[in-house]
């Protein structure tokens, strides 16, 4: 069997269920919503070998572009401070505030330091007493829990200069707003895998239940995402499920000791989506006993809230992560809009859906 | 039920003011942001015939050694002819840390300024070296650095001629940087350059992407890595250079930071072509893969050190491939794809059979956080 003689066999069998599938419809929504997802569906090609009438969006999934732009500019603000770090996982460097972003802040002599765990990020603090760490929690299911698990650590080691911004936003809150909403057009969703390892596959029940929407939890190579494809188009044919591709990493059940540990520090609370306004209870705020680590309550980061936009943009970053249009159908793609100057969200961070179009989709 | 409120999305401001106003550690990541930077200040300033190229080495104009002599090696008594163009190329190294699995900051500024010659057709022949040292470097340390540095000029054939040192203080660097200028002479015949590829060319590489990178990612500690990671950090000019006996080497170049897809869209800037290359084809080790998958990186756009890609007629790829695997830096040579009239730019023909573009990255990847 020759490399890739596999993929190309599934991806024949998924175009022919598209075809079947259209004769009686015009088009054949999937959403992704995960970052990873949407550079594997571009980065293999997938989009492009796939029937054009099977149309694969990208939600809300990236979560450096959901990071609302108050969220930024608060963290912005706290690396103004004397005496004050602020730590964070890379990709967040380059995601622009309202004026500036936090790699340009780094240029002009703000503290600012990229690790590549929240562990790290504790460590610093210990090995500083005499500076204030404030680690930037960006990110879903899948980071919140070692989050939580430093913060726990944080709190054994008595470790007094070590603060999280909580930014954390979760996945099911979201799928439900997008499912709900009347503007969007979505028959099924390729579920995350990293997030889905965490959290099961339990939370996503109520997207058949209540919204009779077809759902898979799916891995990140080609085989994969083809046969989570193929899976979500049998649901469409003969009714929805939840089901589990991604069989060797996720477990109906999920990770009950991450969950505990993450359910142990924090607690729902609303969250702003950049792009999307704000979803209630998608957000994790500090339980009591663990807000001496917030950083909100130190720095007194009132209702992180962006205030209405002071300048029209034609930016459909909303629409595209609704599913509403793909970015090239935005005036802007490619053209004001690119990942040099970003104008929305998606086109903030590599893993948003229009840096992945115009990485990949040119 | 929840309805999804009007998105509030107040676009940055962004408007020439922050993008390229200062320098940030993306301007030195060798994507877009690099090239931007060469040619709206560098070359701006400095626009000299052979500045404009933007290659890793220049050819020195009107400067030709009729005949000369070189002594044969540090050690050795004998001196051997030279005779050919004049190239020079100069480059500094910053890399943390300064010992890394396979090499350190001393053999890496050797190989990459041997390298940088060996690509433009040159045998090196001198160096300079420069050191910024930060005061509280143990001297064992600089010893060990330099005797890993006389061990590759050795190698190589390349003499040591002039030097500088400098001491900074504590806080301003890290423990030290290495800047080097490289002197060569151009081998005769050699013809080299963009203007001489044409579409049916074939793309070559000495061996598997990413190595260097994936070992400093595990060396900087950032993972507890079971296996082994080593740079791949090399000398090239004793693989490269014999390949110019004969004819049909078009285009050569060390992909170091940014990785193969830079060099390839570089290539493909310079020569107006399209540069189709099979994933299939490529060689990349697990372990790279490994490393590239937890860190959320393309093997694509990982820094190599000891690696050529090699644009040459297809009529000679059966001779420079055997030349290639014949020495031990080529044993994983193989051939990744071809250049094409139409499309331009850079493709990638991805094991399910589709094409999609390979850019350039706007500067340095980031790892990812989901």
């Amino acid at each position: 069997m020759d490399e890739g003689a596999l993929e190309r066999a599934l991806l024949s069998r998924v175009n022919n269920l598209v075809i079947e599938l259209c004769e009686t419809r015009r088009t054949i929504n999937l959403m992704e919503v995960c970052g990873t997802h949407t550079m594997a569906i571009s980065g293999f090609g997938i989009r492009r070998a796939v029937d054009p009438r099977l149309r694969l969006l990208s939600g809300p999934g990236c979560p450096v572009c959901v990071t609302a732009q108050a969220e930024i500019d608060a963290a912005i603000g706290i690396a103004g401070e004397q005496g004050v770090a602020v730590v964070t996982f890379g990709d967040m460097m380059r995601v622009p505030g309202t004026r500036t972003s936090l790699e340009h802040e780094k240029a002009i002599g703000a503290d600012v330091r990229v690790v590549y765990s929240p562990l790290d990020a504790m460590r610093l603090a210990e090995a500083e007493p005499d500076r204030q760490f404030v680690f930037l929690g960006v990110g879903f299911e899948t980071t919140a829990p070692t989050v939580a698990a430093t913060v726990i650590a944080a709190q054994e080691s008595k470790v007094s200069n070590f603060y999280v911004l909580s930014m954390f936003k979760t996945i099911p809150r979201a799928l439900e707003a997008i499912a709900s909403s009347d503007r969007v057009n979505v028959d099924g969703f390729i579920l995350p895998g990293h997030v889905s390892t965490i959290i099961g596959t339990r939370p996503y029940e109520f997207l058949r239940d209540k919204y009779h929407l077809p759902s898979c939890v799916v891995g990140f190579e080609a085989l994969d995402v083809l046969q989570g494809i193929h899976m979500l188009l049998e649901q469409v044919k003969s009714g929805p499920r939840v089901e589990i591709q991604y069989t060797r990493s996720v477990k109906p059940e999920g990770n009950r000791t991450a969950i505990q540990v993450m359910e142990t520090v924090f607690e729902p609370g609303d969250a702003e989506w950049r792009g999307l306004g704000t979803i209630r209870g998608s957000g994790l705020g500090f339980r009591q006993g663990f807000r001496e680590f917030d950083a909100r309550k130190r720095f007194r980061i009132a209702e992180l809230r962006t205030p209405n936009a002071k300048r029209q943009t034609r930016c459909r970053c909303g629409d595209v992560m609704l599913g509403v249009i793909v970015p090239p159908e935005c005036k802007l793609f490619a053209k004001t809009c690119s990942p040099e100057s970003p104008v929305g969200p998606c086109m903030v961070s590599t893993e948003g859906a229009c840096a992945a179009y115009y990485k990949y989709e040119r | 039920m929840t309805k999804l409120a009007e998105p509030e999305w107040n676009p940055p401001v962004i408007v020439g003011d922050i993008v390229d106003s200062r320098i940030v550690m993306g301007h030195g990541a060798g994507g877009k942001k690099m090239h931007r930077l060469i040619k709206n200040v560098f070359v701006k300033h400095f626009g000299s015939p052979a500045l404009r190229n933007l290659a890793d080495a220049a050819v020195l104009p009107g400067l030709q050694v009729k005949t000369g002599t070189v002594p044969r090696s540090t050690r050795t008594r004998g001196t051997v002819p030279v005779f050919g163009e004049l190239v020079m190329t100069t480059d500094s190294y910053v890399v943390q840390p300064i010992f890394f699995p396979g090499g350190d900051i001393g053999k890496l500024a050797v190989c990459g300024t041997v390298n940088d010659l060996a690509v433009m057709g040159a045998k090196p022949r001198f160096i300079s070296l420069a050191f910024v040292l930060r005061e509280g470097l143990e001297v064992t340390k600089l010893e060990a650095i330099c005797r890993s540095i006389a061990a590759e000029c050795r190698k190589a054939g390349i003499q040591v001629v002039t030097g500088d040192t400098k001491v900074i203080e504590r806080g301003e660097a890290d423990e030290l940087y290495i800047n080097t200028t490289g002197i060569g002479t151009r081998l005769p015949g050699a013809q080299l350059g963009p203007e001489q590829v044409k579409p049916g060319d074939v793309i070559l590489i000495n061996g598997p992407i990413g190595e260097h990178e994936a070992a400093i990612a595990v060396a900087r500690g950032a993972y507890r890595f079971k296996g082994k990671a080593e740079s791949d950090c090399a000398a090239l000019d004793g693989l490269v250079l014999p390949l110019l006996a004969k004819p049909g080497v078009r285009l050569m170049r060390d992909p170091t930071r940014g990785g193969l897809a830079t060099t390839l869209n570089e290539f493909a800037e310079a020569t107006g072509r399209g540069f189709v290359v099979d994933e299939a084809a490529l060689p990349v080790s697990k372990h790279v893969l490994g490393v590239a998958e937890l860190l959320g990186l393309s093997p694509f756009y990982m820094a190599n050190e000891g690696k050529v890609v090699v644009v040459a007629d297809p009529k000679a790829e059966a001779r420079v491939l055997g030349g290639m695997r014949r020495h031990r830096l080529g044993r994983q040579a193989a051939m990744i794809g071809e250049v094409v009239k139409k499309p331009e730019g850079v493709w990638l023909r991805t094991r399910i059979g589709s094409l999609r573009p390979l850019i350039m990255l706007e500067a340095e990847q980031l790892p990812r956080i989901c």
